[in-house]
Parts: structure tokens; C-alpha cells; sequence
């Protein structure tokens, strides 16, 4: 299987004491919940993890149950985001999404998958902050 | 509801593309149904040639735009125009059985089998197909982006409602199939608790496992 090119991998941005998962990964997460709760996602689960992969971030949008994907880099993102999430990928997110929705005693009548993309600039600011909706839709 | 999303309509640009390197029937392929509690995942297959008449042409988009009235005058007018459509399907045992990416493949190759004339590249929504070995594009947003996958995506959906509404509804009645489709809406899981499982209800999602609990496995009538 090809790695990922979303940096997952933990190769960029932690050391292995965290399991993989980077500083800049972990403050991208809580910024993305935070900044997704402003403009009225609740969110309802965080680092959800199956055999097939992890979300970052579950939350309704509405009457949407949405599978957040975060893409936090520190420096320039390489490419549009939504270009940059692979074919593996996204059947890995379509996969755990699926096994999420199985598990829930009210299933939704729709989802999507979304990808968060945060851009941190000099001194941890945030330069920039996407989100890109439906970037797979149920 | 749209926030942050740009929506514009699908083109032929990839299509263009690859007629320009000799691909002149490239098929979209899309499904539908992957988030339901019962029914089959549904795909489509279009092959769309490269002039269109304009009249029309704006109702080839995302199916999730299109009210069901303009999906179906948009249904008509891909079979009208396409030189070539077919729909394939998966169902819920194949679905439990084998999970939800590999069951959407499956119904994917369905399609692509069905289609006439056999085509020379494929554009994919989301996924890859590595068992077929047709020369093939996937891409993110594809029902948004590529005029064959939007068509695709419309077949399949107005397949699968037709289906659900009609089959379904006469098979099943008093489970609102007819309305939601299979979608876990309120009247479904009501039904699902009051009236027990159906054949087809997937039994790996959670209200349809313990409506098996207190019903039983539903056993298919062929």
C-alpha cells in the first residue's frame, strides 16, 4: 500500500512518544473543533478509530452527520487540500464513517465528509482556515 | 446551509481531455445509497457524447442539487442523449457481507458490465476500481466536477428511488419505504421497531440488530 500524502504518517511532524500523532495535528484538531462549533457543527466525537483508519472529528451540521478530516500543516499547504486527499483515503474515511453509522442507535438520514484545512504561520498563528464541505457526500 | 462550498457545474473538461489522447468513450461511474439502513447501494454508468443539446444540459449536476422533479426530467434527458447508461447493484447481504467500499465496487462493476458500448476509460467518483482493467480517473467532488459522473450520479439515484418507492413500498408496505428510501428517518426506525426487519435490511447497522433480537433473522422470499 502507498503511504498517505497527508503526513499521517506522523513521519513530518511528531516523534513516536504520542503514537504518531503530531503536535501540529493535535492543536489542528482543537482548532477545527473549536472554529467548526462557532459556526454551528456539533461536535459529538473526536479521534474515532477503527481497524480500517481514524476521523479526526464527528459533528452534525444541521442534520448532516459529518466526518471531519484535518489537515493541519505548519508552513505552506501543498496544493488544494481536497486534491491532496487520495482515492485510499477516502475509502479509508468512507469505511470508518460507515462503521460509525453502523454502531449509532439513530443512523442519519445523510452525511458527508469534510476536510479542515489549517495553515499555521510563523509563531503558531493561523494564517489560514478552510473548511472544504462534501468533499465525499453518503 | 452552503458556507465555505463554491458550486458550478460540472463540464466535459475531462472528458475533452481524454478524447484529445484517443479515449472516446469514457464512462462516468457514481453510486448511491451508501448511508442506508436497508436496500441495495446503487451505480451508475454514463457515456455522454461530446456535443449536447444546451436545452436541458444545467440539470446534468450534482443529483444532490436537483429536486426529484428535475432529476427525473434530467434521468430523460441522459437517456435520451447518452450513447450509453446502465445501472448495477449491490445488496444488503453483499453489503454486511463483504462492507460497504467493496459492496459499491461490486455495484459499480455491475454497471460498467451492463454498459453498451463497452467503454475505453473511466472516470470515478471517490474510488478506484482495481479489479477492472480499464484505463480509469478517480477524483474527489467528481459528481460536482465531471459531466459524466453528474450523470451518473442521477441515474443511480433516480434508480434507486424508483426502486425503493415502487418494489419496495408494494413488497414492504406500512414501512414507508416509498418516502424515505431506506434512510434511518424517524417513521423507519419506528417501523423497524413495530413491524421487525425486512429481507434486505442491513443487519450490520445497530436498530436493525436489535430489531433481529426481538424478530428474528428476516428470511428472503426469492
Amino acid at each position: 500500500m502507498s503511504p498517505d500524502s497527508d503526513g499521517r504518517d506522523g513521519s513530518r511532524n511528531s516523534g513516536p512518544a504520542d503514537g504518531g500523532r503530531g503536535v501540529v495535528d493535535r492543536r489542528g484538531e482543537e482548532i477545527a473543533a473549536e472554529r467548526l462549533s462557532t459556526r454551528g457543527y456539533r461536535v459529538i466525537d473526536r479521534n474515532y478509530r477503527t481497524r480500517e483508519g481514524e476521523v479526526d472529528l464527528i459533528a452534525w451540521d444541521g442534520p448532516v452527520l459529518t466526518f471531519i478530516d484535518v489537515k493541519a500543516r505548519r508552513g505552506r499547504a501543498y496544493g488544494l487540500p481536497e486534491v491532496s486527499i487520495t482515492a485510499t483515503k477516502s475509502e479509508r474515511l468512507i469505511k470508518v464513517a460507515y462503521t460509525y453509522m453502523q454502531a449509532m442507535e439513530t443512523p442519519p438520514e445523510d452525511w458527508r465528509i469534510d476536510v479542515v484545512a489549517i495553515e499555521f504561520g510563523v509563531g503558531g498563528t493561523v494564517r489560514r482556515f478552510e473548511i472544504i464541505e462534501g468533499v465525499i457526500e453518503g | 446551509m452552503a458556507k465555505t462550498i463554491k458550486r458550478t457545474l460540472p463540464d466535459d473538461s475531462f472528458e475533452s481531455a481524454l478524447r484529445q489522447q484517443g479515449y472516446n468513450t469514457a464512462a462516468g461511474v457514481d453510486e448511491v445509497g451508501r448511508g442506508t439502513l436497508a436496500g441495495p447501494v446503487v451505480a451508475g454508468a454514463v457515456i455522454l457524447p461530446s456535443v449536447l443539446p444546451e436545452e436541458g444540459l444545467e440539470l446534468i449536476r450534482d443529483s444532490k442539487q436537483l429536486t426529484p422533479d428535475q432529476r427525473d426530467r434530467a434521468a430523460v434527458y441522459i437517456e435520451q442523449h447518452a450513447i450509453g447508461y446502465a445501472c448495477g447493484a449491490a445488496d444488503a447481504a453483499e453489503i454486511d457481507k463483504f462492507g460497504i467500499v467493496a459492496a459499491t465496487r461490486i455495484a459499480m462493476g455491475r454497471a460498467i458490465d451492463l454498459l453498451e458500448p463497452v467503454p475505453d476509460h473511466l472516470l470515478i467518483d471517490a474510488l478506484e476500481l482495481p479489479g477492472i482493467s480499464l484505463p480509469q480517473t478517480s477524483m474527489i467532488k467528481g459528481d460536482a466536477r465531471c459531466r459524466s459522473i453528474a450523470a451518473a450520479s442521477i441515474i443511480a439515484k433516480v434508480t434507486r428511488d424508483r426502486l425503493m418507492a415502487t418494489v419496495w413500498d408494494t413488497r414492504f408496505p406500512g414501512y414507508g419505504f416509498a418516502a424515505h428510501k431506506g434512510y434511518g428517518t424517524a417513521t423507519h426506525l419506528e417501523a423497524l421497531r413495530e413491524r421487525g426487519p425486512v429481507f434486505g435490511h442491513r443487519l450490520t447497522f445497530a436498530p436493525v440488530r436489535e430489531a433481529v433480537a426481538i424478530y428474528g433473522t428476516p428470511i428472503g422470499t426469492g
